[in-house]
């Protein structure tokens, strides 16, 4: 496709939305992403007026309104697991955005068709290990995450997602279980060795507490997930063996109450703009390859991560809950 | 006023149990009894605060309860004034308003208002306090607050609900003759209830004397006093001496009754009682005669405990057989162990069989 | 001094209700609406169990989720762990409590007001601002307080002391917490103990402790043993303190096992969480039912017209000593996490205090939030339209409870006590059962601030009615039935004697109620929409989506107007004691 026909089609399609006027997106989890989206928005398309919902249980909702009648949602952003939820249900509408086939796009992999249900990949969030500097001196930084079964690591406390968190870390739990004969579940085992916190809550205020240094390390953590303030007394460390990498998408909704707005907003997500924006914002590593980032350890060019797939997708919570039971007896 | 025929029961406790009378215009009626007597039960009938299981109630020709046939009255349309037990004088409210309710709540005139609360206030004496908030008033005062909220619109009837019961004594006695001359005054008729038998004697024309939910009997003070229907009134109404004694033929051939001592009393023996059953001598310790001689006519006893109550003395004697009496004298100065004679008027003694 | 004793169910208007009359059947049909209101979601949330199935999905009906919970060792774990915590709990609160009582309402101690207004201005503050200041104080490594500690103390350990991630941690909060809102029940009826009972006992030899242990405390028993069962209850089916700091340590009880079975699987398991909810409803409700058959014989002090005064005992220099321990008390309660909180909000990074790091940009940013302002519109409605809602259902059930005899008016009275035996998650998979599962409504309900008023209603209705109930029975029904042999009417009576003399007490019983739908989180979290938004959810959003330094500032706003309504309470309460 050509800049000009996305063009006209952007500018078909924005002249239907103005008319819709609003946008529901169920599934944001992060405040910065929101106002990024909503500055963003307000900017290329005047007159689209955002109104979002931060939920885990998106899914739910989602069905709930629908058997009262209730179509309120247009478009789902999250993870693969509650897209494939929402798609098994059969809730969501294949899209594909004119923005994917502009001439000279390259990505990491393809946003609508990565995945065959319904879905957009914008982002690929690539997972490592976050550390207390403090708390852990230059030469015992982990290389790898084989590293944090050193004697070391005993006295320092680790901070696990509990798979039980979902597609995420489900996907780094099966990851580590998978990549025999590195990690395996001798890592896990000796992970318990080392008496770490596994927590099933929201992963934010265990960052937190890393950065307070009431936990030496975090995994799995995203470039996102550093706390962006100068000085701050953390750093995320690309592990030589992957931690996997979870695709991020957005979804559009069947019957959606708006449907061009929906359309917009996908095609916008994966607009080299706004891949830009969020990249340098919030440190999201962007689908888009190309894209300027503010660190290197923000892109994945070159990095050796193996993004989950639809089968990942599928296995990987169950599998990781029944081995975290296993091992953990959590 | 007329009763008839009341029932009212709370589960299995049969409260008020065929309770009837009429009232007379200007009347002041006493309803007396121990607690739990059904007084207060029958009052609150009246006053509609219940309804009866039976019966009907009547006030000025107009019916106001009757389950058989469909009728009740709610309290507010009787046109009745109350004083309860705890005065229920509004905390919320002052003196004036509290006495202004009944006319307020009938959307008199502010003006008519304004000059009936002031009337009544300097009736009940508390024309100064009528801005006072109600709570900060003595038991007194919130009681004639009370007293003047009943009678601020011209009730058809006046219930008295153990008025008195809450003051101290001196203020209880001060505010019965006040009470009893403000009921004559205003020609009011009125139902009281009390449990206090001197309240009774000193402010009703009729008494009804209440026990177990029924009337035990119904008179004048003088005549509910005197001639006590039943043990129980008799019990009821003042401190009461018992002596045990058989129905004999008397030595002079005439009929009465034999103490344990021997000692012979001529009286006139409730009707179907044989001669040899056991009868019992029932007589107030106020009717007990004493005498020093001791080859004198009556019962010997030995005075066993003095109390001095002041102009008054209050003996105990011991008497034949085990049977203790208490008599009440003025101060003659007996000493413990003083053997003397004890008589009481045939006619003061009740004789009820056993 | 007019103090006697009154059997609650002796006093009885039956003037209100004339046999089958209007009344009657407004009584009967409110009566119905209530039960509909508590009843549904919990009937509903039952035959879910029993479906198995997620609300509004076909599914057949067996024994299956209940068999799926109980076989699951998790559960056992779970149910166990809250029944050893909630009896901890209780053993600890209670004394603590009834120490609070005591030192404010029958002794001299000096600063009782603005000891006791503190001691209440707890129940206004916010879950999770609290358990986000004692994170930062109190865990083990980096915690505050625990590195002050361990310098202080020379240790060379780590960790520790403190560790607020543990059962000790939970333990820990709760007796911090609990006693403030039993406080509230416990005090009218250490304040109604008439003294002279007290100083007969010390006239007769008994020192101040033996008074209070031998005759305060045994005159109290029916209050104590509410205030057992109630802690009990509420430490059973506390949620937000196990979620955010149990959770971690891997510490489950009733109410996370139910979170955890709806959201932490990839699929909710409906099945399980009702069945749990489900059992966890009949034990609580057994319990309730137990303490109310208890407390049926239960003796009120009527406090009727005229004035009463207590004597506070004379402590001595004792006061001094009682005076620290309130402080302590109140200064970990309260002073403390609010100032963690209120500091940390002007920090760059949340808990970590730096000079360097001062920055005003949280409330810019907080400020700057699009959905701060709806949020709190939502959350003023829903919390002035479910207070009002609850006052004017709890004000009926107590009048109909305790002022008539009408049949099955005890049946009205425990249906009020329904709502605090369900934790609020499953109320509100209960609601969700009833609104979406069963009853299809012609117009939008769910997700509407509507419903959000329903659920926090039906959550305020257990405290509702206990406050309610103990002001009615010490209002002297005489009152009313002098009104109305002076002519006013029902409704007369009503508007110009009985609620006048309630007025205080529905004041400040709707300003609780006020902050109890002010804290609500878990009932909310399940049921809103973006339309119907609320501060608690948004503080929760930030939190969870990695703004927790937003967050605080949005705590500390939060707090500041919980202090307001301290400072309303406190006024209204001294209005009504003068």
């Amino acid at each position: 496709m050509t800049t000009a026909e996305e063009a006209a089609w952007e500018k078909q399609t924005y002249e239907a939305a103005k008319n819709e006027g609003k946008l529901v997106v169920y599934g944001f989890w992060n405040p910065d992403l929101e106002k990024v989206t909503r500055d963003f928005l307000a900017e290329k398309y005047p007159g689209i007026e955002l109104e979002t919902l931060t939920t885990t249980t998106a899914t739910d909702k989602i069905r709930t309104e629908r058997q009262t009648g209730q179509f309120v949602v247009d478009a789902y952003l999250g993870g693969g697991t509650t897209a494939l939820g929402l798609a098994d249900l059969g809730f969501t509408e294949k899209f594909a955005p004119p923005a994917e086939s502009l001439a000279g796009s390259q990505w990491k992999v393809q946003p609508s068709s990565y995945m065959s249900f319904p879905s957009v990949v914008y982002a690929i969030q690539g997972k490592g290990i976050l550390i207390n500097t403090t708390l852990v001196p230059k030469d015992k930084e982990p290389k790898k995450f084989e590293d944090l079964l050193d004697p070391f690591w005993s006295g320092k406390k680790i901070v696990m997602d509990h798979p039980g968190r979902g597609g995420g870390p489900g996907g780094s739990w099966a990851r580590w279980v998978s990549d025999t004969p590195t990690l395996g579940r001798t890592f896990l085992e000796g992970l318990k060795a080392q008496n770490p916190v596994l927590d099933a809550g929201s992963a934010a205020p265990d960052i937190d507490a890393t950065a307070r240094g009431e936990y030496a390390a975090y995994l799995p953590a995203y470039p996102s997930s550093i706390p962006q303030v100068p000085g701050a007394p953390v750093k995320f460390i690309w592990p030589e063996q992957t931690g996997g990498a979870t695709p991020t998408m957005v979804a559009m909704m069947k019957d959606a109450p708006h449907p061009n707005a929906a359309k917009l907003y996908l095609n916008m997500q994966i607009l080299p703009e706004y891949q830009q924006k969020i990249s340098q914002v919030l440190w999201i590593s962007p689908n888009l390859l190309g894209v300027a980032v503010p660190d290197p350890i923000v892109s994945l060019e070159g990095r050796n991560v193996t993004v989950d797939t639809e089968a990942d997708t599928k296995r990987n919570t169950n599998w990781a809950n029944t081995i975290g039971k296993e091992i953990f007896g959590q | 006023m007329r009763v008839q025929a009341l029932h009212k029961s709370f589960g299995k406790v049969r409260a008020v149990d065929d309770v009837s009378f009429d009232v007379r215009r200007g009347e002041f009626l006493t309803l007396l009894g121990p607690s739990g007597c059904g007084k207060s039960t029958t009052l609150r009938l009246i006053a509609g605060l219940e309804r009866p299981d039976e019966g009907e109630i009547e006030v000025d020709g107009r019916l106001v309860t009757s389950p058989r046939r469909g009728v009740f009255v709610p309290p507010e349309k009787r046109g009745m004034g109350m004083v309860f037990q705890s005065y229920a004088v509004w905390p919320h409210m002052t003196v004036f308003e509290n006495v202004a309710f009944p006319l307020r709540v009938r959307r008199k005139p502010q003006s008519e208002v304004t000059s009936r609360v002031r009337n009544i206030l300097e009736i009940i004496g508390l024309a100064g306090l009528a801005d006072r908030p109600a709570p900060d008033l003595s038991g007194g005062q919130q009681q004639r607050v009370a007293l003047g909220r009943a009678l601020v619109s011209d009730p058809t009837l006046l219930l008295l609900d153990e008025p008195f019961s809450n003051l101290d004594a001196r203020l209880r006695e001060g505010m019965r003759v006040e009470m009893g001359e403000l009921q004559r005054r205003l020609g009011l008729t009125t139902i009281f209830v009390t449990h206090d038998q001197t309240e009774a004697m000193m402010l009703s024309d009729r008494i009804f004397v209440m026990n177990g939910g029924r009337v035990e009997q119904a008179g004048t003070p003088r005549e509910v006093y005197e001639h006590p229907a039943s043990r129980f009134v008799m019990d009821f109404l003042g401190r009461i001496n018992y002596l045990r004694a058989h129905v004999a033929r008397l030595t002079n051939g005439r009929p009465g009754v034999r103490l344990a001592d021997g000692a012979e009393v001529a009286l006139v023996v409730p009707d179907g009682v044989a001669e040899g059953s056991a009868v019992t001598l029932a007589f107030r310790s106020a009717d007990v005669e004493l005498s020093m001689s001791v080859d004198g006519t009556g019962w010997a006893g030995v005075v066993q405990t003095v109390a001095y109550m002041g102009g008054r003395e209050e003996y105990v004697l011991k008497m034949a057989g085990s049977d203790e009496i208490k008599a009440e004298r003025a101060t003659e100065n007996l000493t413990l162990g003083t053997p003397v004679r004890v008589s009481v008027p045939p006619h003061k003694i009740r004789v009820w069989a056993d | 001094m007019a103090v006697g004793t009154r059997r609650v169910a002796l006093p009885s208007v039956a003037v209100g209700w004339r046999g089958p009359s209007g009344s009657t059947v407004i009584v009967g049909l409110l009566s119905l609406a209530l039960a509909f209101l508590i009843l549904s979601p919990l009937l509903a949330l039952l035959y879910g169990a029993l479906l198995n199935a997620a609300p509004g999905t076909p599914g057949t009906l067996s024994f299956n989720a209940f068999t799926e919970a109980w076989s699951d060792k998790d559960a056992w774990t779970s149910a166990w762990t809250s029944l050893w915590l909630a009896l901890a709990r209780m053993v600890i609160v209670i004394p603590i409590t009834l120490f609070l009582a005591w030192a404010i309402t029958r002794t001299n101690m000096p600063l009782r007001r603005v000891m006791e207004a503190l001691i209440v201005s707890h129940i206004f503050l916010p879950f999770l601002p609290l358990v986000m200041s004692w994170a930062v104080l109190a865990s083990p490594r980096a915690g505050l307080l625990n590195v002050g500690l361990r310098s202080a103390l020379g240790l060379q350990q780590a960790t520790g002391p403190l560790d607020i991630y543990s059962y000790g941690g939970l333990i820990f909060l709760s007796a911090l917490g609990l006693p403030t809102y039993l406080y509230l029940l416990v005090a009218p009826a250490f304040r109604s103990v008439d003294a002279s009972l007290e100083e007969s006992a010390r006239m007769s030899g008994a020192s101040p402790l033996g008074t209070l242990f031998r005759v305060t405390v045994p005159l109290l028993a029916p209050a104590i043993l509410g205030a057992c069962v109630l802690s009990f209850v509420q430490a059973l089916q506390s949620f937000e303190p196990e979620l955010l700091l149990g959770t971690p340590a891997g510490i489950f009880v009733f109410s996370t096992q139910i979170y955890r079975y709806i959201e932490g699987y990839s699929t909710p398991r409906y099945g399980p969480a009702t069945a749990l909810g489900a059992v966890f409803l009949i034990v609580t409700f057994i319990l309730v039912v137990a303490q109310t058959r208890l407390l049926a014989g239960r003796r009120y002090t009527t406090v009727s017209g005229r004035g009463f005064k207590t004597r506070p005992l004379d402590l001595g220099r004792w006061r001094w000593a009682i005076l620290a321990g309130v402080l302590i008390y109140v200064t970990f309660s309260t002073l403390v996490p609010l100032a963690t909180l209120a500091l940390a909000s002007f920090m760059k990074i949340y808990g970590l205090f730096n000079a360097d790091w001062f920055t005003t940009n949280q409330y810019v940013k907080l400020f700057s939030n699009p959905k701060l302002m709806l949020a709190l519109r939502n959350t003023l409605f829903l919390a002035a339209g479910s207070a009002t809602l609850g006052i004017a259902l709890t004000v009926f059930t107590s009048y109909v409870f305790v002022r008539t005899k009408i049949a099955g008016r005890g049946v009205l009275d425990l249906l009020t006590w329904l709502p605090v035996t369900v934790p609020g998650i499953v109320l509100a998979v209960g609601l969700i059962w009833a609104y979406v599962g069963f009853v299809r409504l012609p117009f939008p309900f769910y997700g509407t601030i509507w419903l959000l008023i329903i659920a926090v209603t039906i959550t305020t209705l257990t405290t509702g009615a206990r406050t309610m109930n103990g002001t009615m029975v010490q209002i002297s029904p005489e009152l009313e039935e002098a009104a109305r042999m002076h002519g006013g009417s029902f409704v007369q009576t009503m508007r110009r004697v009985l609620l006048p003399l309630l007025t205080p007490a529905i004041l400040s019983c709707w300003l609780i109620l006020f902050a109890f739908a002010l804290k609500n989180f878990v009932t909310i979290s399940v049921l809103y929409s973006p339309q119907s938004v609320v501060v608690s959810a948004l503080q929760f959003e930030l939190w969870s989506g990695g703004q927790p330094e937003v967050a605080a500032a949005l705590g500390t706003v939060n707090m500041l107007f919980s202090i307001m309504l301290v400072l309303a309470y406190t006024l209204l309460m001294r209005r009504a004691s003068t």
